[in-house]
């Protein structure tokens, strides 16, 4: 094992995947439950969630990981939360690089789940309704089911968002190597240091590697998805 | 019996519908932009209207004094929408026994009779994207009919199919109206979706419930109350099949005691056919001893002569129990002096009528 990767590679190799992998898992659900709401609600402050939820893609994001840093750190206003309610803590640990990449992926995830929900034809659903499905079930059998593809295309976008992210995590966690040092800041610190570059090679093509093998696999299963209903569109 | 007695304006339209519907199938007949649509969505409670009560045999469903408003998911009704709305994502057979599934509704009837009487049993493992028009929409009636309506509502179910596939569909739905003993309403445009399906009928226009009764009655007036060319509007003959000639291929038919043959393919002999007439299509002559090559001669008398604009007169004839309409000039009417309670004879085609009769 050790012949081709270093322990160190391998350390950041995993922090990254973890990272990417608990960021989307957290995002995707939360980020479908506002894609939803926000899809099938028209309420006077709309303009306004859905201009929150899109704030970190338009925010440099060295102040979206200041802000970040500002809210949870452990005498912060939910730093504190956290701390008492669950016991998460996260400043300079892997749990700030995972929420630091969900808040960045966040409008990557919902901006295709929320097109998902809106392009659904409300004739569908109000016919559910008139079947006996009130508003939960027809949301779960009917809603949720058709939005998959979406809700995949949103999870991929995050999920390499999640992976790539840069600014927000070294300004929020730091760059702290087997804690908070990803992929990303790997190579950053890498290609800092005079002898790195071969280093920093290595972990680039993990990266291209992990990229591929998630887009492949989301591809896949989006395959999957259409064959299942009767194959492509005609 | 459905009750309707509803009042509202959506956006700039504004509708009073009131009209009671009896079991059997009821038409809603009228122009696009009548707001048929608009008034099966307040059957259905997809819409709410201002004021005004909806009621289906003691349940009200709908009353805005009584702030009474129950949900589509509790009314027990069968919605079929124009685009049949089936559900992608799911099997033919997961889409026919959704409303047992998701909701916990037990159908009077089973999967196995529903998909047998709509034709559609070699489908249930496929998706909705493999399914043709027609298929769709049998598929959607049956959905609706898996679902124990206490009625059904069906919103224009041959739009975008060609005669061939309505052929197809349009005695399914009789069936399961006298199979099943479903009341149906029944949205449509089109004359000859009416004359096919219908009972009894309600001419909807801008906003309002207009004439209703039977087809027979309402038929001949409405073309012209309605604004549509009399001249796709003679009302309708109804008769009975006692033959078939195989050599000129002919169904014979019996209406009013008097014979008709009519052109096309052999009907069951017994069976009862409507026969819809073209108003324009008719002529009329003193007696019969002229020959023609038109094989109909209905003796007939005029009960009614109504002036029409561009010199054209609209001739109510009666033929036994039953009338239609003849549309000539007039001209004609003057050369033949025909008056009010006289006789005369309508002459019809037999190839004219071919694509204009349904059976029962």
């Amino acid at each position: 094992m050790s012949g081709f990767l270093s322990p160190e590679a391998w350390t950041v190799a995993a922090l990254s995947l973890k990272v990417s992998m608990v960021a989307t898992l957290f995002t995707v659900p939360i980020a479908t439950g506002i894609a939803y709401f926000l899809a099938t609600r028209r309420f006077p402050g709309w303009h306004i969630l859905n201009g929150l939820c899109h704030l970190p893609l338009v925010m440099p994001p060295v102040i979206t990981g200041y802000l970040l840093l500002l809210g949870f750190r452990p005498d912060g206003i939910f730093g504190r939360v956290f701390e008492q309610a669950f016991g998460i803590g996260f400043a300079f640990q892997w749990t700030g690089a995972a929420l630091a990449a969900s808040v960045m992926a966040f409008p990557l995830v919902m901006r295709p789940i929320r097109l998902a929900f809106e392009s659904q034809d409300r004739e569908v659903l109000e016919t559910a309704k008139t079947l006996g499905a009130g508003r939960l079930i027809a949301f779960a059998t009917i809603s949720l089911p058709l939005a998959l593809p979406g809700i995949l295309a949103g999870a991929v976008l995050g999920f390499a968002k999640a992976l790539g992210e840069f600014g927000a995590t070294i300004t929020f966690v730091s760059n702290i190597p087997g804690e908070t040092q990803t992929l990303a800041l790997a190579v950053y610190s890498l290609l800092q240091s005079p002898s790195g570059d071969r280093e920093a090679l290595t972990l680039i093509i993990i990266g291209v590697a992990i990229s591929f093998v998630a887009i492949v696999l989301s591809e896949w299963i989006s395959n999957r998805i259409s064959m299942r209903r009767g194959g492509p569109d005609a | 019996m459905l009750e309707v007695k509803v009042k509202g304006a959506r956006e700039s339209f504004a509708y009073d519908f009131d009209f009671s519907a009896d079991p059997g199938i009821t038409a809603l007949w009228g122009k696009s932009g009548a707001g048929k649509t608009t008034l099966l969505r307040l059957i259905a409670g997809l819409d709410q209207a201002d004021k005004g009560v909806v009621s289906y045999s003691g349940d009200t469903w709908f009353d805005g004094a009584r702030q009474i408003n129950v949900t589509s998911a509790k009314r027990r009704i069968g919605y079929v929408p124009q685009r049949s709305a089936l559900f992608a994502h799911l099997t033919v057979r997961r889409n026919l026994t959704y409303s047992n599934w998701a909701a916990g509704r037990k159908a009077r009837v089973t999967l196995e009779e529903v998909s047998e009487l709509l034709g559609i049993t070699r489908l249930l493992e496929r998706y909705p994207r493999n399914l043709s028009g027609g298929e769709k929409q049998r598929v959607a009636l049956g959905r609706a009919m898996m679902s124990n309506p206490a009625i059904l509502l069906l919103d224009e179910p041959f739009s975008g199919l060609d005669e061939q596939r309505i052929d197809e569909i349009a005695p399914h739905i009789l069936a399961l109206n006298r199979r099943i003993k479903v009341p149906i309403l029944l949205v449509t445009h089109a004359v000859r979706d009416v004359v096919r399906l219908a009972d009894s009928m309600i001419v909807i226009e801008n906003g309002m419930s207009m004439d209703r009764g039977s087809l027979e009655q309402v038929l001949p007036r409405a073309g012209i109350a309605a604004g549509v060319d009399a001249s796709v509007n003679g009302g309708l003959l109804t008769g009975k099949v006692v033959g078939y000639d195989k050599s000129y291929g002919l169904n014979q038919l019996e209406v009013a005691g008097q014979s008709l043959v009519v052109s096309g393919a052999s009907i069951p002999r017994g069976a009862t056919v409507r026969i819809l007439v073209n108003a324009s299509e008719v002529l009329v002559a003193k007696n019969s001893k002229i020959q023609t090559s038109a094989r109909n001669h209905l003796s007939c008398n005029i009960s009614r002569i109504v002036q029409l604009p561009e010199n054209c007169v609209q001739l109510r004839l009666v033929c036994g129990d039953q009338n239609f309409v003849a549309k000539i000039t007039r001209q004609a009417l003057d050369e033949l002096s025909l008056k009010k309670d006289g006789k005369c004879v309508a002459i019809l085609k037999s190839v004219s009528l071919a694509n204009q009769v349904f059976p029962r």
